[in-house]
């Protein structure tokens, strides 16, 4: 019965974590939407518990706590897929042109750079990059993450191309 | 392998069933403590929130607060994803390969300490471990993906190596460090293609029905998460 509390707990969720994105788009919050699935996470988790102590006998916390965790894992998962994958916003791309078509050279000189804009503008937003005139250099902020960020590929080995290795 | 823990099976203070307890007349009741350790199963440990065994509906019950020694397994094996990452990183080839390896070596070790635990297997102590190993392995992915092949970070990452003011075109090359933005197209259509959902006809880029597919399954779950 307690995996039964964790997925009462995932219905919260997943009932709660659009409703925060939709509230916080129509008033302007300025909460990033991780902030928010992470906010909604913790509420709905609480809610369970509380549930399961209220409703079982026995309530077996782990039992609750790995179906609840398995389902929004998948969802952050599915989310952080759909909401920022250039692979995904290509595809899109290409699906939402009426002919469900489009030359190589249309994808490369358009949608991409575009893409590519969209990016230039949440690092922006986010504090980590400046622009000056026509040109862009990194703030303090930035330095820091990209410092960390530099720093953890090289203790996992990984290379800083950002290209997919298909040798893999 | 016992399938589920029922009240009945589940020994109290001192090894005492609580479930026998519980079927006593109220007079007759021991009063339990406020957290008990149960000594034939180490790993048994329940917090008695507030009734004990003279709880009434709506109030709050007994919690076993720790996990069974399959969740154990999984939540010790989930600490050491990351650590087995940096150590395959010194021997592996490769962000994608090492990371499946890594993932593929932690499912083995939890399938052998299932096996090899001392006691009696419970079925949802183990459903309940692999459900944890699963969540750390995706909660690790989301990570690990961010910092391999993440546009946005790499863009900063790019920027802050130039060590100068760049401007779009020129942070698009350095990005690209050399390359241009048709290299990184080509690389991310390489996975679409690869994948089965776009192919090339006539020089043009068009989806296939399993493109199709993906791109109404997106628009759903864009839809379902609130991204509209």
């Amino acid at each position: 019965m307690s995996f039964v509390i964790g997925l009462i707990g995932v219905v919260i969720f997943a009932l709660l974590a659009p409703a925060l994105q939709l509230i916080a788009r129509a008033r302007a919050w300025p909460l990033a939407p991780v902030t928010l699935i992470a906010i909604a996470a913790v509420v709905s988790h609480a809610l369970g518990v509380i549930l399961g102590a209220l409703l079982l006998a026995q309530f077996h916390y782990w039992d609750a706590a790995s179906i609840f965790g398995f389902f929004v894992m998948a969802y952050v998962f599915a989310f952080g897929a759909v909401y920022k994958s250039v692979s995904l916003d290509i595809l899109l791309g290409l699906v939402n042109r009426p002919e469900q078509s489009a030359p190589l050279s249309v994808i490369v000189e358009q949608q991409v750079p575009r893409l590519f804009q969209g990016r230039i503008d949440v690092l922006v937003d986010g504090g980590l990059v400046k622009p000056e005139n026509s040109h862009f250099s990194p703030t303090a902020a930035g330095r820091s993450m990209a410092g960390r960020v530099g720093r953890l590929r090289h203790v996992f080995g990984i290379g800083d191309t950002g290209l997919y290795d298909f040798a893999d | 392998m016992a399938i589920g823990r029922s009240s009945e099976d589940l020994p109290g203070r001192d090894g005492e069933v609580i479930g026998a307890d519980l079927a006593r007349p109220p007079g007759r009741r021991k009063r339990a403590m406020p957290a008990s350790l149960d000594r034939k199963n180490a790993t048994s440990y329940r917090v008695s929130t507030l009734a004990g065994p003279q709880r009434q509906p709506g109030r709050f019950a007994e919690m076993n607060m720790l996990p069974g020694p399959a969740q154990i397994a999984a939540i010790c094996l989930s600490a050491a994803l990351p650590l087995l990452l940096i150590c395959y990183a010194r021997i592996i080839r490769g962000s994608g390969r090492r990371f499946r390896l890594g993932c593929l070596s932690v499912i083995i070790l939890f399938v052998v300490a299932c096996i090899a635990l001392p006691g009696q297997r419970h079925l949802d102590d183990v459903v309940g471990g692999a459900f944890l190993l699963a969540t750390a392995i995706m909660f690790f992915y989301v990570l690990f993906s961010l910092l391999a092949w993440g546009f946005t970070l790499t863009l900063l990452t790019s920027l802050v190596q130039a060590g100068r003011p760049l401007t779009s075109e020129q942070w698009a090359a350095a990005y690209m460090q050399g390359g241009d933005l048709g290299t990184f197209t080509h690389n991310r259509l390489k996975l679409l293609i690869g994948s089965g959902m776009v192919m090339t006809t006539d020089g043009r880029l068009a989806p296939t029905a399993k493109g199709l597919a993906v791109a109404r399954l997106v628009k759903l779950v864009r839809l379902s998460t609130g991204l509209g």
